[in-house]
């Protein structure tokens, strides 16, 4: 059963939340485990085992830091024995991936990452040994967030589990997120994966120069809308049951620079990478190589959130050069250049480097940038692409205005000059867009 | 306040549709599906059916995309005033088998054949598809049609119904929301058909036309419901000269029923006004006619499109047995004796024809040919 399915919406949810509802604010996180267990159990089986294996064994090793605070050796191998153990399981399952191409659990990335971040926690002092563990599965294990995020830090959002409030007002908010990332994954997403599926399947000897520029462009708004609608979707739940969930994308393709997109795009795991390891390693204030160096690991390891493949590999080593350039050289001449060329630089970096996704491996994504520069003996467009292009117009008009804030500016304006008009539009829009959800989930 | 009615407006919504579900013997069918192998995606699939207005939100997910630029949905085109499908063939291994099977069954019969590929309303009605001076468009004629009729000339006749489809494509030739062509369609394929069967085709006003139904909504419309296209007019066409009698027997795995009329009319009651058309769609149907001038019988291999053109081919002979090879199982036809029929069609729409393995049942009965 997945958060974006009819009998989540229609069935699970509404008794999720009149069950939270109907119970004292202190059992609602029991309530909401047991929801989030059940629905867990819906969607992947057996693999809940693993993820509750996983958490149990990260809670002992919290416990035990908590008694032997006098032995650092023995805790430093007890924080070696949580991060081992999340490698472990990547590189099992990156091997498994390569050798039978079996996907990682949903959900197992998600789980993985938030306890080794409350183990770390623990073992800085940063955090107590939770008690209850009630508090810390559910942390780990709210349903609507193993999709894709966001990644959450137990000493931000662990108090907001202590009281969860529900009211007609967090319904109201929660609903409107949650309807507003049900549309960007199951009408936007879904529109874009219906253009780029067809052009991915052309083979590269037939396709053409605009062919693969507008494939690679569709990628870069699907995994936008996926991503972010799912995060959205989390948050939502989250906020309609009180629990408040972080951003995980600000607008990220309005970014000015490559640093800017990273403190955009998918915001939480970046922000993971760079305060356990990026910090812990010296960040950027030694040598160049050093820096250099840091940043590689950091870089790399944010873009293997998106799948164990060589090209994600080249992906963060990509964004690395520009990471540096912008840092040594760019960052001195920054005020000098106008913001929107700094926009189209940064827009024109990341949307090309969206070519390694696309390819299978780093030689394939070589191939298709010497197709998009003109580089091989390809004509520039074809009947194919601009039927694609004249049936789905629309959505190439909203999502790359969607994906620059407009519908945000817009409600920020109406909120502002017709506040009155925008209380019941605000209300009716989402009850609208919701029967229009439902409508393309049939 | 403005959460607080949004809350509202998003709580009664859940609520709404919550108990929709659950009303009427909906949580004893989710219960069901949630014993079934497949629980959750029986669940989701009840859900589905169950849910309220979800015809009407079908017909609106249908014209947003369409307001969108979707004009290609489910591989229904989607017109101004009608639906057609966009055929694409399977691969060509498919159109290969189905092009030797005819011509292993004509070398293994030595009997009159002859084949007719029906091309679909996309290809004759070419400047009704959206978009068509860039859709990517099967070009049925010369692709197919041409090039299988190449391979088999020599062995079976070829009837080209494509040029007289095209000369009269303004009219009403193919259903608007059914993937079939029409009574006036079936008359021209007829009117081909006839001449290379050594026939002499009778002209449309020696038939009288009865308009069966005004309000038919056809297969094209269960995947792509956009509501702006009319519903089609269903009309049957009867020889009026000369009076016959007909006897349609149709054979399925039900058993077998006969028919005194080409247009038993009470199976409008049943379910579907075409199925009024010969009785409607079976494996299996043999038409005995009462008439003293014909004496030839003919067998026809063919798909769901001989609704069209097969009550004006009747007239011109004493037995017809038509076996839809697309519905049939061997064991169905194993009893088909070849040798009492002078004449073999095989008559495929294309759609058929370029995405499934047609022919394939008739494999047992080349096992043992017939000596003639």
């Amino acid at each position: 059963m997945e958060v974006y399915s009819l009998s989540f919406i229609y069935l699970f949810l509404p008794v999720m939340l009149l069950a939270t509802w109907a119970v004292p604010a202190r059992v609602r996180p029991e309530i909401l485990l047991a929801a989030s267990l059940l629905a867990y159990y819906f969607l992947a089986g057996s693999n809940l085992w693993l993820l509750l294996t996983i958490l149990l064994f990260d809670w002992l090793i919290a416990w035990i830091l908590e008694h032997c605070d006098r032995l650092p050796r023995f805790r430093k191998v007890l924080l070696f024995c949580a991060v081992a153990k999340v490698f472990l399981i990547f590189l099992i399952y990156a091997l498994r991936f390569q050798r039978f191409g079996e996907v990682m659990p949903v959900g197992l990335t998600v789980v993985c990452v938030t306890s080794l971040g409350y183990v770390i926690d623990c073992y800085n002092g940063y955090a107590l040994w939770e008690r209850n563990p009630v508090n810390l599965f559910l942390l780990n294990l709210f349903f609507p967030k193993l999709y894709a995020g966001p990644i959450v830090s137990y000493g931000k959002e662990l108090p907001h589990l202590r009281c969860l409030n529900v009211t007609l007002e967090t319904l109201g908010k929660g609903g409107a997120i949650f309807v507003c990332g049900l549309a960007k994954t199951v009408i936007i997403a879904k529109s874009l994966k219906g253009i780029y599926e067809p052009l991915r399947e052309i083979p590269i000897y037939r396709t053409t120069v605009l062919t693969v520029w507008v494939m690679v462009l569709m990628l870069a708004y699907m995994v936008y809308f996926g991503a972010s609608g799912l995060c959205d979707i989390a948050r939502g739940i989250g906020a309609m049951v009180g629990f408040q969930l972080p951003e995980n994308f600000l607008h990220p393709y309005r970014a000015v620079s490559v640093n800017d997109f990273f403190s955009k795009f998918n915001l939480t795991v970046n922000r993971f990478v760079r305060r356990y390891l990026y910090i812990n390693l010296g960040g950027a204030n030694k040598d160049f190589l050093s820096n250099a160096a840091n940043i590689l690991l950091a870089t790399i390891l944010m873009s293997m959130w998106f799948g164990f493949r060589w090209n994600m590999v080249v992906w963060g080593g990509y964004f690395t050069c520009f990471l540096l350039l912008e840092r040594y050289w760019i960052h001195k001449h920054e005020d000098k250049i106008p913001t929107l060329f700094r926009w189209l630089y940064c827009s024109f970096v990341v949307m090309i480097s969206f070519v390694f996704w696309v390819g299978e491996t780093p030689s394939e994504s070589i191939s298709f940038l010497q197709v998009m520069f003109g580089m091989s003996r390809v004509e520039l467009f074809d009947k194919e692409l601009l039927y694609l292009l004249n049936s789905n117009w629309l959505v190439l008009v909203i999502a790359p205005l969607w994906a620059l804030g407009l519908p945000n500016a817009i409600s920020t304006l109406a909120k502002r000059y017709l506040p009155k008009i925008w209380e019941v539009g605000a209300a009716l829009g989402t009850g609208a867009l919701l029967v229009i959800v439902t409508a393309y989930l049939l | 306040m403005e959460k607080k009615i949004s809350g509202l407006v998003f709580l009664l919504l859940l609520l709404a549709g919550l108990g929709a579900l659950l009303y009427d013997g909906g949580a004893a069918a989710m219960r069901q599906a949630l014993s079934s192998k497949e629980p959750f995606q029986q669940l989701e699939n009840v859900v589905k059916d169950r849910f309220p207005l979800s015809e009407t939100l079908r017909h609106l997910q249908v014209s947003l995309n369409y307001m969108s630029g979707l004009k290609e949905q489910n591989g229904v085109f989607i017109s101004k005033d009608a639906l057609m499908l966009d055929v694409q063939p399977k691969d060509q291994q498919t159109i290969n088998e189905n092009t030797q099977a005819m011509l292993r069954f004509s070398q293994a019969y030595d009997r009159a054949s002859y084949v007719m590929l029906i091309p679909t309303a996309c290809a004759v009605q070419q400047y009704k598809v959206p978009y068509n001076a860039t859709a990517p468009l099967y070009n049925q004629k010369q692709q197919l049609i041409d090039d299988v009729y190449r391979q088999l000339s020599g062995h079976l006749t070829s009837i080209d119904v494509y040029p007289v489809l095209h000369n009269h494509q303004e009219e009403y030739l193919y259903y608007r929301t059914d993937s079939s062509p029409t009574g006036l369609g079936g008359y021209y394929i007829y009117t081909v058909a006839a001449q290379k069967l050594g026939l002499t085709p009778r002209g449309l006003g020696e038939f009288d036309v009865k308009h069966l139904d005004y309000e038919y909504y056809g297969d094209l419309y269960d995947l792509s419901p956009y509501r702006e296209v009319e519903p089609d007019r269903i009309s049957a066409y009867l020889f009026s000269k000369n009076w016959r009698g007909y006897a349609v027997t149709h054979s399925d795995k039900d058993g077998q029923r006969t028919y005194y009329s080409l247009y038993p009319e009470f199976r409008k009651e049943l379910g579907d006004t075409k199925d009024i058309l010969l009785g409607g769609d079976s494996p299996r149907i043999d038409i005995d006619i009462s008439n003293p001038q014909y004496t030839k019988q003919l067998l026809i291999f063919g798909d769901d499109s001989f609704q069209s053109y097969l009550p004006f081919l009747l007239i011109h002979y004493e037995k017809v047995t038509f076996i839809n090879t697309t519905k049939a199982s061997a064991q169905q036809i194993e009893a088909l004796d070849v040798s009492e029929y002078n004449q073999i069609l095989f008559a495929y729409s294309v759609d058929h024809f370029v995405t499934e393995p047609v022919l394939s049942v008739l494999e047992g009965l080349l096992k043992e040919p017939t000596a003639s």
